[in-house]
């Protein structure tokens, strides 16, 4: 009874041994050899997209004009960084001979980095605070001009009341898309793919407050270019 | 009546500006310049176009932002595939 005992435990032992031996068995020899080639082709091909997309991401970033200092090199350092943990990275997925070895590390080419579901709009995110704090700024300084001439025109005996109001209207969209966009690049340039999908809240109110910051550019744009249109007057060749 | 002084008085002040910011340019007498622009009846060119410049750059800013938004939008929305799956 013991010997039988012994000999079904025995049994059982070589049966679980045989069985993940069996499956290594599978994956190796060429088709094993086949299945890293083609895998760590694909992880090479993803990564040299990534880097592509990071230099690219990288010349946005230097055409930026009214993000400070700070965050400008914070997000240049990012990518800079990605680079290169996505060239080491790459380094490693080449030498890999194992293949859950080399599915973990394609894995990271996702999670440890996440281009394109975080950099990517951090940064377009960034640009298009940029952009919309330059229309403002262009705006206010053409609002200014024009206020100049109202007052003038009111020195003058001449109130304007109804352009007053549009370019009053015009100045508060101004203003209201600087108090929008103005706290973004800060607020972006801190977010990193180790936070990812927590952070991305985030990126979903910065596009949001970019689009109302939009709509409030182009409404004073309009309003100003109301404004110029009516106190341009009608073209004549009157001479004297 | 109001309404036509109103532009008369715009054109002459665009041209005082646009001839201030001429500068060194403007060896003819400034009266001169004044004069003539403001019985022409039409702003200052130079000023004018100045303008219409600045507005130009602000629609330059706006077509960024539409790129900039747009290209964001892919990556809040979207989702990376794993290589290794």
């Amino acid at each position: 009874m013991s010997r039988a005992r012994h000999l079904i435990i025995v049994a059982c032992i070589v049966v679980a041994a045989a069985v993940p031996a069996g499956a290594q068995t599978a994956t190796t020899g060429p088709a094993r050899a086949q299945q890293l080639a083609l895998l760590k082709a694909r992880g090479d091909a993803e990564i040299a997209r990534r880097i592509t997309t990071l230099d690219q991401l990288a010349a946005r970033m230097s055409t930026s004009r009214h993000i400070t200092d700070a965050d400008r090199t914070r997000l240049t350092n990012e990518t800079s960084t990605e680079k290169a943990g996505l060239t080491s990275l790459k380094a490693k997925i080449d030498a890999d001979t194992d293949l859950a070895t080399l599915r973990q590390d394609l894995h990271r080419i996702v999670v440890d980095f996440r281009v394109y579901v975080l950099v990517v709009p951090q940064v377009h995110l960034t640009g298009a605070a940029d952009a919309a704090l330059s229309a403002a700024d262009r705006l206010a300084a053409i609002s200014t001009r024009l206020q100049t001439l109202l007052d003038q025109a009111a020195t003058a005996g001449n109130d304007g009341n109804v352009l007053r109001s549009q370019l009053a209207d015009a100045n508060a969209k101004i203003a209201a898309a600087k108090q929008l966009a103005g706290p973004l690049p800060d607020k972006l340039a801190v977010l990193t793919p180790s936070g990812y999908p927590g952070n991305r809240d985030v990126l979903v109110s910065a596009r949001d407050a970019l689009r109302t910051a939009r709509s409030d550019l182009r409404s004073a744009r309009d309003s100003i270019r109301q404004v110029v249109s009516s106190l341009r007057p009608a073209r004549t060749t009157t001479t004297t | 009546m109001q309404k036509r002084g109103f532009p008369l008085l715009f054109v002459a002040a665009l041209a005082v500006a646009g001839g201030a910011c001429r500068g060194n340019d403007r060896t003819a007498s400034p009266s001169t310049t004044v004069t003539t622009t403001a019985t022409t009846g039409a702003p200052a060119p130079a000023t004018d176009a100045a303008v219409e410049a600045d507005i130009s750059a602000v629609d330059g800013d706006l077509a960024k932002l539409d790129t900039d938004l747009t290209s964001a939008d892919q990556g809040v929305d979207g989702q990376e595939t794993d290589p290794g799956q």
